[in-house]
């Protein structure tokens, strides 16, 4: 029971991916728009388009009943969230199976497992996938001291009934643990009424690792190998490129290996990422959490593996299994993508939506752009301001820089400030160019010096 | 300089001398009425014409009846049709004239004031998209 009419219950960007990833499989598509999209590129693409109500997220893409009506009410047997959205939320996949709608993505108990921070470690604990070494229950200072020596410095001490970072303390050796314990642990008693902490090791320059994951529901569970995704600004991705060329081959094997061997515990379905910490000085990686979903950077595993992964989604969804082996899975060269926003770098990045007057985008070898953007098209202020993601794949590293750099060149955006100046700078810089980045480079070491 | 012909020319002068005044103060409109004389000048056509408006007003032709505004009833969102009340039912301020399906969940449509069903822009059974037009209330004048 193949899908034969897809709804796409996204917009933008990802929303034209999937038109076209179902198009290229002759499955019908209707796409879900709020009044600010009726004229979208998607909306035009696909068979049909279908208004669920006004601008508002909340009372269009956000209303998981107005989505799954829809489908079911335009005929559609399959529904794909794309991500953000509601592609994470249960209640989606639930109403979807209610409704005798294939819904694109995973199991909606596997959504809500993996959703819960302690659900997710667990489960990565008995699959025997490494967590950053910590402890929870921090009562004396000489606890403190003890547990220190046995993670290794430096160390995080915070409260443990608290959330956010009130009253952290990082320690590096076992005089500031005991010292450290002392404050942390008075203000966990000012701000909790409980002086007991959370103690777990500090990785003071790591790397954002994650592996892309397809499961078919039927046991089998393959990688597309992994994504380095270590130029962010406030946990916002700018730049992901596949492979890690950071990571020696062993570790990379050990990272596929733990990322499958946890989709596979719990039999995953369909397309999912795991994220995970690089620690570049002590040469180890620990689980974050799992991503339900198609991530905004899964072009990248595409190039390095020639593999649609949109199209296996919805084939998966429809029942199939997978259509590949791991060994058929070759990853080959180097894949760089620059996500581009309509932000005002010079104005703390402030998203800046308006209408597009000039559009010149880029082409050439191992140059793809997945935009829905074009000269007149808008970019309404109720949504996030994605313009669209360019990314270079090359034989190496090296020659996916240069192909991206002469595409990121050649790209005119007219209208509105994009970031495409910003990413020119990233990917000229020497640190990036000799791979010397960690998740806190681009905020620390580059915005300062353009002022950003 | 006081006969028909000379206050005539004085006024074609005055006329002159203020269509250069609003040229030069980039005005748009000007309406001037002094002793006898009225003068309307606008940059744009087809702006409205107080000389003209009072002309056409004139004529004393007994008005229509009067006639409440038509006020169109749309879609709230996405939804399927279960039923629309019919045209020419008078309906009250409150009075349910459309429900709605939405899964298994019915949603009420009420009129914001008293009227009559003039019109109806769907049918029992359709799928209506947000903003599209339900039916259309005539409401009581």
């Amino acid at each position: 029971m193949a899908i034969k009419r897809l709804f796409i219950a996204n917009r933008g960007e990802i929303a034209l991916r999937i038109v076209r990833a179902a198009q290229a499989l002759n499955v019908e598509t209707v796409v879900a728009v709020s009044a600010a999209d009726r004229d979208s590129a998607a909306a035009r693409m696909a068979d049909c388009a279908v208004v669920l109500g006004p601008p508002a997220a909340a009372k269009s893409y956000l209303d998981p009943r107005l989505v799954v009506h829809a489908a079911k009410e335009s005929g559609c047997d399959g529904l794909h969230p794309g991500y953000g959205f509601l592609s994470e939320r249960a209640i989606l996949p639930r109403l979807c199976a209610q409704n005798g709608i294939a819904f694109v993505g995973p199991e909606p108990d596997a959504i809500d497992a993996l959703g819960d921070k302690i659900q997710a470690r667990a489960m990565a604990r008995a699959a025997g996938v490494p967590l950053v070494p910590g402890c929870d229950g921090v009562a004396t200072a000489a606890d403190a001291r003890r547990e220190g020596d046995r993670i290794g410095y430096p160390v995080l001490l915070k409260a443990a009934a608290g959330g956010g970072g009130r009253g952290m303390v990082i320690a590096h050796n076992g005089d500031e643990a005991e010292a450290g314990f002392q404050r942390a642990s008075a203000e966990a008693v000012a701000a909790f009424g409980d002086g007991t902490l959370f103690m777990e090791r500090f990785v003071p320059q790591a790397r954002h690792v994650e592996v892309q994951l397809m499961g078919d529901g039927h046991g089998k569970v393959l990688h597309f190998g992994e994504r380095d995704c270590s130029v962010q600004r406030r946990y916002q991705k700018l730049v992901e490129e596949a492979p890690c060329v950071a990571m020696p081959d062993h570790l990379r094997a050990q990272l596929h290996q733990s990322a499958t061997a946890l989709a596979a515990s719990v039999n995953y379905r369909n397309a999912g990422t795991a994220e995970f910490l690089f620690d570049v000085a002590r040469q180890e990686f620990y689980f974050i959490e799992v991503n339900a979903r198609i991530q905004v950077e899964h072009p990248v595993s595409e190039m390095i593996s020639g593999f649609d992964l949109v199209q296996e989604q919805i084939r998966i969804a429809g029942g199939a299994s997978l259509s590949v082996s791991q060994e058929q899975i070759k990853l080959s060269g180097h894949a760089i993508e620059c996500r581009i926003n309509a932000e005002d770098t010079s104005r703390g990045f402030l998203p800046s939506p308006g209408r597009i007057t000039r559009w010149n985008a880029p082409s050439g070898e191992g140059i793809r752009l997945d935009s829905h953007m074009s000269e007149g098209a808008m970019i309404p202020p109720f949504y996030d301001s994605m313009v669209g993601k360019l990314i270079a794949h090359g034989k190496d590293r090296a020659e996916a820089i240069a192909r991206l750099s002469a595409a990121l060149e050649e790209f005119v955006v007219e209208g509105v400030p994009t970031t495409i100046g910003l990413h020119r700078q990233i990917v000229a810089h020497p640190d990036f160019i000799e791979n010397r980045i960690h998740t806190r480079w681009l905020e620390q070491v580059l915005l300062p010096t353009i002022g950003a | 300089m006081t006969d028909k012909k000379d206050s005539s020319h004085a006024a074609i002068q005055d006329a002159r001398a203020l269509l250069d005044t609003m040229l030069a103060h980039d005005w748009q409109e000007l309406h001037v009425v002094s002793g006898g004389i009225e003068i309307f000048l606008a940059r744009r056509e087809g702006c409205a014409n107080p000389m003209r408006a009072r002309m056409v007003a004139a004529p004393s032709i007994a008005p229509p009846l009067p006639l409440g505004k038509e006020v169109p009833i749309k879609a709230p969102h996405v939804a399927t049709v279960v039923s629309l009340a019919q045209v020419g039912k008078a309906v009250a301020a409150g009075d349910t004239v459309v429900v709605l399906r939405v899964l298994d969940e019915e949603h009420r449509v009420v009129a914001a004031g008293a009227g009559v069903v003039e019109s109806v822009g769907a049918a029992v059974g359709d799928l209506v998209e947000f903003d599209m037009p339900l039916l259309t209330l005539r409401e009581a004048a």
